[in-house]
């Protein structure tokens, strides 16, 4: 197991480390199922009866009840695309370094933004960007890659986020639900590929030489069409493989009854371009096609690859460009374009003018429908996994972005598992179905009791605990952490989650915004950072939709690490009592600091204004001072097991607070246990969480999306021995009455000298306590829970230098309001 | 007859019904009656370009297929071809030409002199990019696929081992003036290398008899080529203990093919009502089996302007992995390149005056049909077929001015039958 903390070159050490990634196990895991040949097993166990069920199933030209349904034309790429060269990083000098004469040049390139352009072939894709209707997806792969094309391209096809192996297709199992014949699903080719096979049904394939197929011009082929019929018609008595053929051939007839007309005038010569026009005339034909299946290659540019790959781009365009072209414009309104291919290339070139197979690479999505602009997050060129890209967006997020928003479909289902859709890609078509409008029910919040629980880990990008990418969180990225249901919070009932976040490794200085899934990202932040440092906060998360919570990374590349300390659910009668702030340890005092992976006990019951009974959890602001070496503090109740879990991560020299929210043992105390080295521990009590009924100054919890109420960077900082008073009610989504207290995410940024900040309670006396410590220079977070004066307001002192201060609130506390 | 080779008339079976199944096997496996092997006319001929090469070369193996004295020899060429495979679209002709007779006349031999020889096959070293390999960068695709496909099979390496066979392969590369075989010492990688938990200094050759000499892979290898072989000849139908006992035949052999094919082709499993439905007739089977019903060489018949379509392009598979069995022949796409290869074939009997049944429209129908069946080795038709045909024939002939149609049309659905798209 990797330890809760380590440093970025432990952790990249860690993550170029063999496990069984690249190996035999994990290889032989993934393909059991799979079977010996491209779905050569899987095929054969499709048949007998389910293929003749859908194929047998009348042929008849669907009906325009669906003329508005969307339409998913997928393009794949064989043989591995170069998403590198096909979305070039042209201004990267890592970039040039590793492709050496294969990087396609700044000046050729057709650039998107100041950081991409596309290959210069790309011209029909370079105008669709222009008009904002293409959208370009970087970064996408899957965990544990697999550099075979055969086994790559089988996890692409199958698509599969379940247990095991689905041994079926993505937009298969998509079609297994569908209605409709034998044009639902429709591939241009001569083969169906897996991806296209579902548990009982398939797509069906079309030749672009098929076109005088089943031509009824006589009497005498009528008559062979009969016999043809005839010999499908019981039985054979030949066993299932018998039937299929017998009946394919009458599928045949219908199909080609149906698809001739598209085949008039004559297709283009030219392999690929002929299959995206016959594609364009197949849709034009309205006869209930939903999927479209277009192939082209080969891509995979080992050795000679400028010549092959400038030609598979300007073929990839040209096809495009006349499918496009082809399309009427009531198809066209329907259609979304996406490309696929099973893995990239290695970012370095080879010494064969070529590149192997490789990782991560990038998608176009383009249609009506979209909403163009990058996706996903580009790869790093420079922190690489046995020199291959750490790709950083599921592919089949973007699956199932085209599921639901081309579809209609319950991507979850098909996919085997929830992926995050890619927020944004596809607008919400006007002649899709809307909800029915709701009224809009103002309520006041519901305030929600805490329950404390034993530090669980959910969340960890380095080692993709979480159901995460083991990739840490690109520039502007995001992921969504499901938290109902995992671990010990329950399903449903819980409203907010406290967490203990900690961003380890950061490549950039930047912040972390963590809220409500599917609420729009706050202008807020949740914990900040500057680059290699690693920063823990206490971070109280309001749970967004399907019980999840979101990340976002606003620079750089971090791997983020969260804890589960409790939970917030309406049902529960456990309220929090603030204190005011009381030392209960300083090991500074003893001079006795707490050596490695040495562990001592902290009793809290009936100390500090904490009562001897009725105490679940108690709030500590914990701060690590004087640390000889890197590492982390777990506190967790005392009497059970360590759990793998930080509350608080430090470096050596280095003075860090963080407020931490731990269950309290049977024996009324908590442990702390240290990592490594020797380090000095302050603790205060802030307050503790206790059954409602026995504390009449009890207080419930309302979580909220973070919203900010203080920056004093667009202001003046905050001088030497300086006081802000800072209002909180009707801020933030923080009501105007009833309130007692507020939960309050602090940083200070840009300190001039080394100081501490207080927070505490408008016209009251200051405390002699800090909830914040920081150094000259030093970005520093740390949650802090205050309650409010009867002005409705908090005061914040400086006690040296000048420094700016950024407060986000994330919650209240209020009376129990429920049963109001 | 039919797995062994690319089909048989009743004529052919009923010359061998006297004799034990051991004996028939056996005679199989005689492939001394096979013709001389020499590239097609159009190789010494300068004015013939790559595609003419090509053409000839298909038409060349498919009337190989259909007219061999020893088919079994062609059908296990076919079976390299599509397990150590090669495409014309990375290859020159002249090269896979030559690849394809080495298979041929290593078919039956010895699986380590086989395995030995196609590593350094110019088309191979092509196809796969050992070519263009060298220390300074060790291209990983032949290696990787030596692996993965060729001898052991995906989950018994670990991709360190495929670095490392890299390495060993580099330096293996072909004389571009000579067309041939070449070795570079100085592109070799001549350092040491970990492959398989061995440090030493490999190279390439040394992985292959690795492979097949140490005692964690050789039964991995065995197994292996045993389980393609089986699926080659017998379908899907899995037969846990066929497979073994064809893998032992192999190590018990020191690697000898012949007697683990007859292994195969005697097992009581492969003559199960399953097996026996269980398989599918690839393209180039079904077109060389309507080649041999209608006496068609390839210069009549052009199996080569079909067989794209029908999803199998001999020197030209889809990937690295070769061709897939059974379902991926049933598909519309497929079915229509066979109809239009059956319909072209039904319009050259008739064009050239060669009914497929002689006597024509003064037998009746069901012995016509009988005929036909009969020419098309179809043994054991079903009712259904058999019934649906001689409705054809009667109602077609009771069209005043169609009955010319018998002549285009009965191979047509005679091929169409599913007994026939059978293997």
């Amino acid at each position: 197991m990797l330890p809760a903390d380590i440093d970025t070159d432990d952790a990249l050490r860690h993550l170029s480390v063999v496990d069984d990634t690249f190996g035999p196990i994990g290889r032989r895991r993934l393909l059991q199922g799979l079977g010996a040949g491209l779905g050569g097993v899987a095929l054969a166990s499709l048949l007998p009866g389910s293929l003749g069920a859908s194929l047998a199933a009348a042929a008849e030209v669907e009906a325009a009840a669906a003329s508005s349904d969307g339409i998913l034309v997928v393009v794949t790429l064989n043989g591995g695309n170069d998403g590198l060269n096909t979305v070039v990083p042209y201004t990267s000098g890592p970039y040039r370094d590793l492709r050496g004469s294969l990087a396609v040049g700044a000046d050729r390139v057709l650039r998107l933004d100041g950081a991409v352009g596309l290959h210069p072939n790309l011209t029909f894709l370079g105008q669709d960007w222009a008009a904002g209707r293409l959208a370009v997806v970087e970064g996408l792969g899957y965990p544990s890659p697999d550099f075979s094309h055969f086994s790559s391209m089988g996890i692409w096809m199958q698509g599969w986020g379940g247990t095991g192996t689905a041994g079926s297709g993505w937009l298969g199992r998509y079609l297994d639900d569908l209605d409709g014949g034998l044009f639902r699903a429709m591939v241009i080719g001569g083969t169906i590929p897996l991806a296209y096979v579902g548990r009982n049904r398939r797509a069906t394939a079309i030749s672009p030489n098929a076109g005088d197929l089943a031509v009824q011009d006589s009497p005498v082929r009528t008559r062979v069409h009969d016999a043809i019929r005839a010999l499908a018609a019981t039985p054979t008595g030949r066993g299932a493989w018998a039937d299929a053929l017998a009946r394919i051939d009458v599928d045949l007839l219908d199909v080609g009854r149906t698809v001739a007309p598209s085949f008039r005038p004559a297709l283009p010569a030219d392999r690929v371009e002929r299959d995206f026009v016959l594609a364009g005339r197949l849709l034009n034909a309205g006869i209930g096609i939903r999927v479209l299946g277009v192939s082209m290659g080969d891509f995979d540019s080992h050795a000679g690859q400028p010549g092959m790959h400038d030609t598979r781009m300007r073929q990839l365009d040209t096809g495009l460009r006349s499918f496009f072209a082809t399309l009427t414009p009531a198809v066209a309104a329907r259609v979304t374009v996406m490309t696929v291919s099973e893995f990239g290339r290695t970012p370095r070139a080879n010494t064969s003018q070529g590149t192997d197979h490789g990782t991560a690479s990038c998608a176009f999505v383009l249609g009506a429908s979209v909403t163009g602009g990058r996706y996903g997050s580009p790869p790093s060129l420079t922190t690489l996994r046995r020199g291959q890209l750490l790709h950083t967006v599921d592919f089949r997020s973007l699956y199932a972005t085209v599921l639901t928003g081309v579809l209609g479909a319950d991507a979850d289902a098909v996919l085997g598992r929830r992926y995050e859709p890619l927020a944004g890609l596809l607008v919400v078509r006007s002649n899709q179905r809307a909800e029915p409008a709701q009224p809009v029910v103002v309520e006041r919040p519901r305030t929600a009791g805490f329950v404390p629980i034993s530090p669980e880990r959910r969340l960890d990008t380095r080692d993709g605990t979480g159901d995460v990418l083991v990739a840490p969180i690109g520039p502007g990225a995001s992921l969504e952490l499901v938290v109902a249901g995992r671990g010990s919070v329950p399903p449903t009932g819980a409203t907010a989650v406290a967490l203990n976040v900690t961003v380890t490794g950061p490549s950039a200085a930047g912040y972390l915004t963590v809220w409500p899934t599917g609420e729009a990202r706050p202008t807020a932040s949740s914990l900040n950072f500057v680059p290699g440092q690693t920063v823990p906060n206490h971070v109280v998360a309001k749970l967004g939709a399907g019980g999840a919570v979101s990340f976002f990374n606003s620079a750089g590349a971090t791997h983020v690490v969260a804890d589960v300390v409790g939970y917030f659910a309406d049902d529960v009668a456990v309220g929090l009592v603030p204190l005011t702030p009381n030392r209960l340890l300083d090991t500074r005092d003893s001079d006795s600091p707490i050596g490695p992976q040495a562990t001592v006990p902290l009793p809290v019951t009936g100390r500090g204004g904490v009562p001897a009974e009725g105490v679940a959890a108690v709030v500590l602001n914990l701060t690590v001072t004087e640390p000889t070496a890197p590492g982390f503090f777990t506190v967790w109740p005392s009497g059970t097991p360590r759990p793998l879990a930080s509350s608080l991560n430090f470096v050596a020299g280095e003075t860090v607070p963080n407020l931490v929210v731990a269950k309290v043992g049977t024996d009324g105390a908590v442990s702390i246990f240290n990592s490594n080295g020797q380090a000095h521990v302050v603790a205060d009590v802030v307050g503790f969480y206790g059954p409602l009924e026995q504390r009449a100054d009890a207080v419930r919890a309302v979580a909220l999306s973070p919203s900010r109420v203080l920056d004093t960077r667009t202001t003046a900082p905050i001088g030497p021995g300086a006081t802000l008073r800072l209002p909180m009610l009707e801020r933030g989504g923080v009501p105007a009455s009833g309130v007692r207290g507020v939960s309050l995410n602090v940083t200070v940024t840009e300190p001039s000298a080394g100081g501490y900040l207080t927070v505490w309670p408008s016209g009251t006396a200051r405390p002699l306590a800090s909830n914040l410590n920081f150094r000259p220079g030093q970005t520093t977070p740390n949650h802090v829970v205050a309650k409010l004066g009867p002005d409705g307001a908090v005061s914040i002192f400086n006690s040296a230098g000048s420094t700016h201060v950024v407060v986000d609130v994330v919650g209240f506390f209020a009376a129990d309001t429920n049963t109001a | 007859m039919r797995r062994a080779g690319f089909g048989a008339t009743a004529a052919e079976v009923a010359a061998l019904v006297p004799f034990e199944r051991a004996a028939i096997v056996d005679r199989l496996l005689d492939v001394s009656a096979a013709p001389a092997d020499a590239p097609p006319p159009a190789f010494s001929d300068p004015a013939q370009g790559n595609w003419q090469r090509y053409v000839a070369l298909v038409q060349q193996w498919t009337d190989r297929m259909a007219t061999s004295p020893a088919p079994l020899q062609e059908k296990m060429t076919l079976f390299w071809h599509g397990h150590f495979t090669s495409s014309r679209e990375k290859c020159s002709i002249e090269d896979l030409q030559r690849q394809i007779a080495r298979y041929r006349a290593l078919a039956l031999g010895n699986l380590r002199t086989l395995a030995q020889a196609m590593a350094i096959e110019p088309a191979m070293l092509d196809y796969l990019d050992n070519a263009v390999s060298t220390r300074w960068g060790p291209n990983l695709n032949f290696a990787r696929e030596l692996l993965e496909l060729f001898l052991l099979g995906v989950g018994n390496y670990s991709e360190d081992d495929v670095a490392a066979a890299a390495r060993a392969w580099t330096g293996h590369t072909i004389d571009r003036t000579a067309r041939r075989y070449r070795f570079r010492a100085d592109w070799h990688d001549n350092t040491d290398k970990t492959f398989m938990g061995v440090t030493r200094n490999w190279d390439g050759p040394q992985i292959i008899e690795f492979l097949l000499d140490d005692s964690r892979t050789r039964l991995i290898v065995a197994r292996f080529i045993a389980g393609r072989l089986w699926d080659f000849f017998a379908g899907p139908v899995p037969a846990p203990a066929a497979v073994e006992a064809v893998a032992q035949s192999l190590l018990g052999s020191g690697w000898e093919l012949r007697p683990a094919v007859r292994t195969l082709l005697l097992r009581n499993e492969f003559f199960s009502d399953a097996v026996r439905a269980g398989l599918v007739r690839t393209p180039v089977e079904f077109a060389v089996a309507a080649m041999r019903a209608t006496g068609f060489d390839a210069a009549t018949a052009h199996p080569e302007w079909y067989l794209a379509g029908m999803g199998q392009e001999l020197l030209n598979p889809p990937d690295v992995s070769g061709w897939r069995p059974n379902a991926y022949w049933i598909t519309t796409t497929a079915a229509a390149a066979k109809t239009s290869f059956a319909s072209y074939v039904g319009w050259r009997q008739r064009e050239l005056r060669r009914p497929f049944v002689p006597g024509g429209r003064s037998v009746a129908p069901a012995a016509v049909v009988t005929g036909a069946l009969a020419r098309a080795g179809i043994d054991e038709p079903s009712p259904a077929s058999r019934a649906a045909l001689v409705r054809w024939l009667e109602q077609n002939r009771a069209a005043k001015w169609d009955d010319w149609a018998e002549d285009q049309y009965l191979a047509v659905l005679v091929f169409l039958t599913p007994e026939f798209q059978l293997a």
